[in-house]
C-alpha cells in the first residue's frame, strides 16, 4: 500500500498529535484544504488497513508509575524460537516481543521482550517466568533497563 | 505562513510582547480586553505556535543576567555547509543558526550556563567539523530585543539598553530556565511552573515581577518568529569603527526606527568589524532602504562595512542559558517518584488509550462517556501534555503497512562522549525514540523511515556523523505488540506485577 500525496500530508499534519480543539478533524482539514469529513474518512480507512495502530493518548509510562522498564533479551535456540516466541509474548507484563538478529560474538540474543513494572524487583520476577518457560532452549539472557528517555517523538515523515 | 494575520491573532502577537500579565489566569485577563474567554485566547495562541509565528511566551533576559551567550561564525566550504550546519544545530546550546551571504557563511549563537561550557561547545564543533570557529563576544549593547511592531513593519523605537545589575543567583536558575523556555499554554500556566519548582505560585509571580523591576529581564511576553510573519529578509550589517567613535555611532544606530539590534563586539584576527546592526523586513529592498538610512544617520558612510543577508535558517529556538529544574532526564531507578495522577486523569488516560471517536466533535463525545464537559477534556489533555504525563495525543502510524520500516539500533557510546553523540543521534528526524540503557550498548534508538533503503541510509549517515558502529536489529518476527499499561492513580504502595 503506497502513500499518496494526501496521505503524506495527512500523516505530516497529525504525526505530532491532533490539535486539541473542539473540532480537531476540521482543523486538520483546514490545514490540508479539505473538509473535516475527508480527514475522518481517511483516518477510518487507515485504522481499518492497520496503517494506524490506534488513535489516542501516548503516555510517558514513567509518569504513570512504571519506573522500571527493562528490555529483556534472550539467546534462544533457532529451531525452538518460532514455537516459544509467541508463548513469551503472552506472558503478563510483556509488551513488545520480537525476534531480531544476533550480532556475534558480543550479542548472542535473538528474542527481545519488553517488561514493565513499578520496580526492578517486579521486572526480575517477570523475567523468571520467561526463564521457566524457555527452559533449556535458552542459553542466556540479560535485562537492559532504561535509565533516561533521550527522545520520544514517534514517526516523523519528511516534509 | 506568509499571509497577513487575522486581526485577533495580530493583536495577540503584537500587544503582548511586553508586560504579559503576571497573574494566575493571564489568558482570561487578555481575553477580557478582546471580548474572548480564556479558552478562546489559548486556542488562538496554540494555533499561532503550531503555525510557527509564535515562538514562545516567556522572558527575554538582559545581557549580564547570567549564563553565557556568544555569537560565533564559520567560513564553511559551500559543499559542506549542510552537514556542518547539522552538527552545529545538533547542540542544544545553539539557539540561532543561519546561513549568511558572505564567505563567512555560517552564523550561530551558542548559549550555556557559563562561559566554560559555551567554550567547550565551540571546541567540540571545531573538533567535529575540523573548521575554526570565530568567537565574537559582545562588548556593549546599544539596542537589545524590545519587541517588534508587526503593524508598522519594524521594530519599536525605544532607546536605552541595560545590562542586568547582578547575575541571577543559583536558586533562581530553575525558574529562569522555565521562563526562557516559555509558558505552557494552559489556563493557569504559572501554577504548572510552581508545581515543577515546588514553590507557591505567588512566589513565582513575585520573582518574575522582581526581575522585571530590576531589569534582569528586558521583557516578558510574546516572542515572535519574524520569518513566519512574512519578515523574510534580514540583514546583519557590520562596520569597522575606531574605538573613539564606536559608542557614538552605536547609540545613533540604536535610535533609528527599524534597527532591531545594535551591538559592539570584539574583533578577531579574521574579522575586522566591531559594530553590528540587525534589520528585518518583508523584502530586501525595504531592508536596504532602512540600512541606508541608518548608515546616514549614524555617520557610518565612510567606514569599512559589509551587509550580510540571511539565506537559510537552520535553527531558531530559545536560548538555554540557565540550569533547568532538576527533574527531567535522568529517571529514578526505583519507585522514588510518586505518580501524580488523580483518579480522574487516570480514568481519562485509560479511556483515551484508543478508539478516539472519528466524529466532528470527538472531545464532546469523550466527555459524554466520562460525564465531563468538552472543555474539561481538552483542558485536561493540554495539562497532561504540558506536564509530560502524555507524550503525544493522536494517531499512531504503523509505517510498515505502507512499506516503511522501524529498525531498532544500538551504539556503545563512550561515557565522556555520551551527550554529544546523543545530540547528534537525536538531530536525525528518522530517530523516533532513543533510550539510555544499562549495558555496554548504552544507547538504543528506533529509526523510522519510509522504506528499508531509507532506514539503511539513515543508519549509515548516523554512523558517519558520530563515528561509531551502529548495530541494527531489524525485527525478523513480531510475536505480540500491545503496550497498554493501566494508568495508576495516586495511591499508597503499589506492587508491580499485580498491576499488570
Amino acid at each position: 500500500m503506497a502513500l499518496d500525496a494526501f496521505d503524506r500530508a495527512l500523516i505530516a499534519a497529525t504525526q505530532g498529535g491532533l490539535p486539541l480543539v473542539a473540532r480537531p478533524y476540521e482543523a486538520v482539514g483546514a490545514m490540508l484544504g479539505v473538509p473535516g469529513e475527508r480527514v475522518r474518512e481517511r483516518l477510518a480507512q487507515m485504522l481499518a488497513q492497520g496503517l494506524i495502530r490506534r488513535i489516542g493518548a501516548v503516555p510517558n509510562h514513567y509518569r504513570l508509575g512504571y519506573t522500571a522498564n527493562g528490555m529483556s533479551v534472550w539467546d534462544v535456540a533457532d529451531e525452538r524460537i518460532g514455537e516459544l516466541g509467541p508463548l513469551v509474548a503472552q506472558l503478563p507484563g510483556v509488551s513488545h516481543c520480537y525476534r531480531r538478529p544476533r550480532h556475534l560474538p558480543g550479542w548472542p540474543y535473538n528474542l527481545f521482550a519488553m517488561l514493565h513494572g513499578t520496580s526492578r524487583e517486579a521486572v526480575e520476577h517477570q523475567a523468571q517466568d520467561i526463564v521457566a518457560l524457555l527452559g533449556d532452549a535458552c542459553r542466556g539472557h540479560d535485562i537492559l533497563y532504561s535509565t533516561a528517555i533521550l527522545k520520544k517523538t514517534g514517526l516523523r515523515l519528511k516534509d | 505562513m506568509h499571509t497577513a494575520q487575522p486581526p485577533t491573532d495580530l493583536a495577540l502577537l503584537n500587544s503582548w510582547q511586553r508586560d504579559f500579565p503576571l497573574c494566575r489566569e493571564p489568558f482570561a485577563l487578555i481575553g477580557q480586553r478582546l471580548g474572548l474567554d480564556a479558552g478562546e485566547v489559548l486556542s488562538h495562541y496554540r494555533h499561532l505556535q503550531r503555525q510557527g509565528s509564535l515562538s514562545r511566551i516567556g522572558a527575554v533576559f538582559a545581557p549580564g543576567a547570567g549564563g553565557a551567550s556568544l555569537l560565533a561564525a564559520m567560513a564553511v566550504p559551500p559543499e559542506r555547509l549542510e552537514a556542518v550546519a547539522a552538527i552545529v544545530s545538533s547542540h542544544a546550546g545553539v539557539n540561532h543558526n543561519y546561513e549568511r551571504e558572505h564567505a563567512t557563511n555560517l552564523w550561530f549563537v551558542a548559549t550555556g550556563p557559563d562561559a566554560a561550557q559555551v567554550d567547550q561547545l565551540l571546541r567540540s564543533i571545531e573538533m567535529d567539523t575540523g573548521l575554526p570557529v570565530q568567537r565574537l563576544p559582545m562588548l556593549r549593547p546599544y539596542r537589545i530585543d524590545t519587541g517588534f511592531d508587526l503593524r508598522a513593519s519594524q521594530s519599536r523605537s525605544s532607546g536605552a539598553t541595560h545590562w542586568a545589575q547582578t547575575p541571577l543567583q543559583a536558586q533562581d536558575q530553575p525558574l529562569a530556565a522555565l521562563a526562557e523556555q516559555g509558558l505552557p499554554l494552559v489556563e493557569r500556566p504559572y501554577d504548572l511552573w510552581a508545581e515543577q519548582l515546588q514553590q507557591p505560585v505567588e512566589a513565582v509571580l513575585h520573582t518574575l515581577q522582581r526581575w522585571l523591576d530590576e531589569r534582569t529581564v528586558s521583557r516578558f511576553g510574546v516572542v515572535v518568529r519574524h520569518h513566519e510573519l512574512g519578515f523574510t529578509a534580514n540583514a546583519m550589517t557590520v562596520f569597522d569603527v575606531p574605538e573613539s567613535e564606536v559608542d557614538a555611532c552605536g547609540e545613533a544606530l540604536a535610535r533609528v526606527p527599524g534597527v532591531t539590534l545594535a551591538y559592539q563586539r570584539a574583533r578577531t584576527g579574521g574579522w575586522p568589524y566591531n559594530l553590528y546592526c540587525m534589520v528585518h523586513g518583508r523584502d530586501r529592498e525595504s531592508v536596504r532602504t532602512t540600512v541606508a538610512h541608518a548608515v546616514a544617520q549614524a555617520g557610518l558612510a565612510d567606514k569599512p562595512q559589509a551587509m550580510l543577508f540571511s539565506l537559510r535558517r537552520f535553527k531558531q529556538t530559545g536560548a538555554r542559558r540557565f540550569t533547568p529544574p532538576a527533574m527531567p532526564r535522568t529517571l529514578p531507578t526505583h519507585q522514588k517518584e510518586r505518580c501524580m495522577l488523580t483518579p480522574e486523569d487516570a480514568r481519562l488516560i485509560d479511556h483515551l488509550h484508543g478508539g478516539f471517536p472519528l466524529v466532528d466533535r470527538p472531545f464532546a463525545a469523550v466527555g459524554q462517556a466520562l460525564g465531563w464537559s468538552e472543555e474539561r477534556v481538552i483542558e485536561r489533555l493540554h495539562q497532561l501534555l504540558a506536564q509530560g504525563v502524555l507524550t503525544r495525543f493522536g494517531p499512531l502510524f504503523q509505517i510498515e503497512r505502507a512499506g516503511g520500516q522501524f529498525v531498532l539500533a544500538a551504539i556503545a557510546v563512550p561515557e565522556e562522549r555520551f551527550d554529544v553523540v546523543n545530540a547528534v543521534v537525536n538531530s536525525f528526524p528518522e530517530v523516533a525514540h532513543n533510550y539510555r540503557r544499562t549495558h555496554r550498548l548504552n544507547m538504543w534508538f528506533v529509526v523510522a523511515a519510509e522504506s528499508p533503503a531509507l532506514a539503511q541510509d539513515a543508519i549509515a549517515r548516523i554512523e558517519d556523523a558520530v563515528g561509531l558502529q551502529v548495530f541494527a536489529f531489524p525485527k525478523e518476527e513480531e510475536y505480540f505488540v500491545e503496550l497498554r499499561l493501566p494508568a495508576l492513580p495516586q495511591t499508597g504502595e503499589r506492587h508491580g506485577a499485580g498491576c499488570l
